[in-house]
């Protein structure tokens, strides 16, 4: 372990005579700050990273189809790079999140962080169907992590003996609590501030200002209304109401900004005005995100980012310590366990214990990849495994301890955690139904046919998009040897069980279903039902839709589909022949 | 002692404590500083790209710009797509069925996010596939608010 003799002097705080506020801006980036902080936000949003890409994202893959049209977000990534397809998407999403929990837990060196910086930023850059500014912020967040001290757990969490050796605070009773100066630290904060303040910014529109594109969420209706009505009581009306709270978003998003220009100055200052603001702070960034959510904002993990982001650069840094001892011990128990601590030159060396456990480690990598069953999720665990048995050879020709235990268990933890988190997740059922939709759309019905057994097998009891398309593929498919009445009206029944039989779409594949297999009375009496739920408003392709297939039902004929469109000939749902 | 000297007496602890890692000197550091300010700099301009795109009239999206919860990212959309053909030697317009034509993905994406770029490529790639003379983007909406948003028309002349 290495420190500095030096402490933690703080020279923003002493007063400047002659170097002007720019030095002591400048100054301040270099100032310590509780070790903690960068420490908890680096583990934070790593493994929020990896698990973000294997619950929410692995499963929106299938939209990455290079048969259609595909744009990414810098042009020379389109000269450069091939046309994203859902297996690159998933093999890079499979290979970011290995990295960001290696990294995470085997705290692993800045090139390592860069590279992740890379495949992350190509993850989403690749294609603009991936347009969430989140991501976007994350590369940025990663970025600076990449410039973050190397804090090891070792370090901030030392054994009890360790602690007391390195410091005379320890043996006083005092806790360990080191600082450490990190400018990237300081850096993420203004540009989180910069963040908010381009945020408010937006926000400055009339049509925002007038409340009218808050009204326009559901949940945030929802939620304000009993505030609403009590404001109501006191005699503000809606339009005021609404307006309120539009522009205090505004003045919440500035103060933001200002919390975490301020944010490394709380520890560091002893004013407690700071202190007082930005734990106020804290509990805005707090209300705000979880107000978005609770909105029902379709915004992935952005507001747990936020959050966490929040707790961990206002909160007291007192609170955070415990939390950081909890994790410091898991990953010092985990280096005790694989019997890294500080090797010696001897142990240093590359054992045949190693070299199995190495192979071990790559074989459950490649084993994951496989029980994953999803399109690229094999080829990247194989290049994590190959990219193990290099580090393994390497270490042999150079006798150094280029991979060490923690390496190893950081991987098959991270390929345990991969195969939960798509067990856990619904992504295969997401994946496989979508794509079988897309294939029917596309009119490749052989490729569908096979697509549509991987999705049964995978389709999640509560997937109503998954039930829904299984039942429209097996009652309207062209080929008969595909289509399957009984299956269709099981598969269209659970999606309109899921809906509460109050879904358009759901009721007119159950129609299709019923129809396809013969019973036309059944089938009518769903497509009125269908109808009576589009009553009252405006007409649209769907009643058309519905009244087409009215008509062919009452003549006895099924649907059959075929290819939506297919470019130089006009073709569309059309009946079977009788 | 009141409360602000105890709250002072408590804070001046950081300066006690341990410091594991050193800021950078010299060069290094110089490097660090112009770094940081090119950082700052950098998302501080980036951003006004859409509000100097808008004010000169340039075809600008959202991308980059913290546009979060923008009321042009809430705007009411509708998308129709049209190709002018060649028919027994005449030249014919008619409507393409639009969401049929791309994926879902798309389909969502170009209602969701303006992307003129995006529009381009769509309209670009219709004309590569099929032998259309010219196929024509039209884009209409309301605001939050119930306003009408300008209409957005883009005409791409496939070949003469």
């Amino acid at each position: 372990m290495k420190f500095t003799s030096e402490r933690c002097s703080v020279v923003s705080n002493q007063p400047i005579t002659s170097t002007g506020l720019a030095e002591r801006i400048g100054s301040g980036f270099f100032d310590p700050v509780p070790a903690i902080r960068p420490y908890l936000v680096e583990k934070g949003v790593l493994v929020l990273v990896a698990l973000d890409l294997w619950l929410l994202r692995l499963g929106s893959a299938s939209r990455y189809e290079p048969e259609e049209m595909s744009i990414a977000h810098f042009s020379w990534l389109d000269a450069w790079f091939p046309v994203p397809s859902a297996a690159l998407y998933i093999g890079v999403c499979v290979l970011v999140g290995f990295l960001a929990w290696a990294i995470a837990v085997a705290e692993l060196g800045r090139w390592w962080k860069g590279l992740l910086v890379l495949l992350y930023t190509y993850c989403w850059a690749m294609s603009r169907l991936d347009s969430y500014q989140h991501h976007y912020l994350l590369s940025w967040v990663l970025l600076c992590i990449v410039f973050f001290p190397p804090l090891r757990s070792a370090d901030l969490f030392p054994s009890r003996a360790e602690g007391a050796r390195l410091s005379k605070r320890k043996a006083s009773g005092q806790p360990w609590r080191p600082c450490v100066s990190a400018w990237a630290w300081v850096l993420l904060g203004w540009f989180v501030a910069i963040v908010y303040f381009w945020t408010s910014v937006t926000k400055l529109e009339p049509v925002w200002l007038s409340g009218a594109c808050l009204q326009q969420l559901s949940g945030a209706v929802s939620l304000m209304v009993p505030i609403q009505e009590a404001f109501a009581v006191l005699g503000m009306d809606k339009k005021t109401f609404w307006q309120l709270v539009a522009s205090g978003t505004i003045v919440v998003e500035l103060l933001l900004a200002a919390g975490y220009l301020l944010a490394p100055w709380q520890d560091r200052s002893g004013k407690r005005s700071v202190r007082w603001f930005c734990w106020a702070c804290g509990l805005l960034a707090v209300g705000l995100h979880l107000g978005f959510e609770l909105a029902g904002l379709k915004i992935g993990w952005f507001s747990f980012y936020m959050i966490g982001l929040a707790c961990i650069s206002f909160c007291p840094e007192g609170w955070l310590w415990p939390l950081g001892k909890v994790i410091g011990a898991a990953i010092n128990q985990l280096d005790q366990c694989c019997g890294r601590g500080e090797p010696s030159a001897e142990q240093a060396k590359v054992s045949p214990p190693w070299i199995v456990a190495a192979c071990l480690a790559g074989g459950i990598l490649i084993a994951a990849g496989w029980w994953v069953d999803l399109p690229g999720a094999l080829p990247a665990c194989l290049i994590a495994a190959v990219a193990l048995l290099v580090g393994l050879a390497v270490g042999i020709r150079e006798r150094q301890d280029i991979l060490n235990g923690r390496v190893l268990a950081a991987l098959v933890l991270a390929a345990l955690v991969l195969v939960l988190s798509v067990f856990s997740s619904g992504a295969r059922s997401q994946f496989y139904t979508y794509r079988l939709a897309q294939l029917q759309r596309r009119g490749e019905f052989t490729a569908a046919g096979q697509v549509a057994s991987l999705a049964e097998a995978y389709v999640e009891e509560d997937d109503l998009y998954g039930h829904f398309n299984l039942a429209r593929f097996y009652a309207v498919c062209p080929t008969e040897s595909l289509r399957d009445p009984a299956k269709a009206v099981a598969y269209a029944t659970r999606a309109c069980e899921l809906c509460d039989y109050r879904n358009v779409s759901a009721l007119d594949v159950l129609a299709c279903a019923f129809a396809s297999k013969g019973d036309f009375h059944q089938a009518l009496q769903y497509l009125r039902q269908a109808k009576l739920l589009l009553r009252g408003k405006p007409s649209s392709g769907l009643l058309a839709d519905l009244e087409n297939h009215q008509q062919l039902f009452s003549q006895g004929r099924p649907l059959v589909q075929m290819p939506a469109y297919r470019y130089g000939a006009d073709s569309t749902d059309s009946p079977a022949q009788p | 002692m009141s409360s602000r000297k105890k709250s002072r007496t408590k804070h001046a602890g950081l300066a006690e404590r341990p410091l594991i890692a050193a800021p950078p000197e010299g060069s290094v550091r110089r490097r660090t500083e112009w770094f940081i300010l090119l950082f700052l700099i950098v998302h501080l301009l980036i951003p006004l790209r859409w509000y100097v795109g808008r004010s000169v009239g340039a075809e600008v999206d959202e991308r980059f710009c913290w546009r979060m919860f923008s009321a042009v990212s809430m705007q009411r959309c509708q998308i129709s797509l049209w190709e002018t053909v060649e028919s027994e030697g005449q030249l014919r317009e008619r409507p393409l069925p639009f969401p049929t034509i791309v994926s879902p993905a798309w389909n969502e994406h170009l209602i969701k996010y303006h992307q003129p770029a995006v529009v381009e490529k769509l309209l670009r790639e219709h004309c590569r596939k099929t032998s259309a003379r010219k196929v024509l983007y039209h884009r209409v909406g309301t605001w939050s608010d119930g306003s009408p948003v300008e209409v957005y028309q883009r005409t791409v002349q496939c070949r003469e």
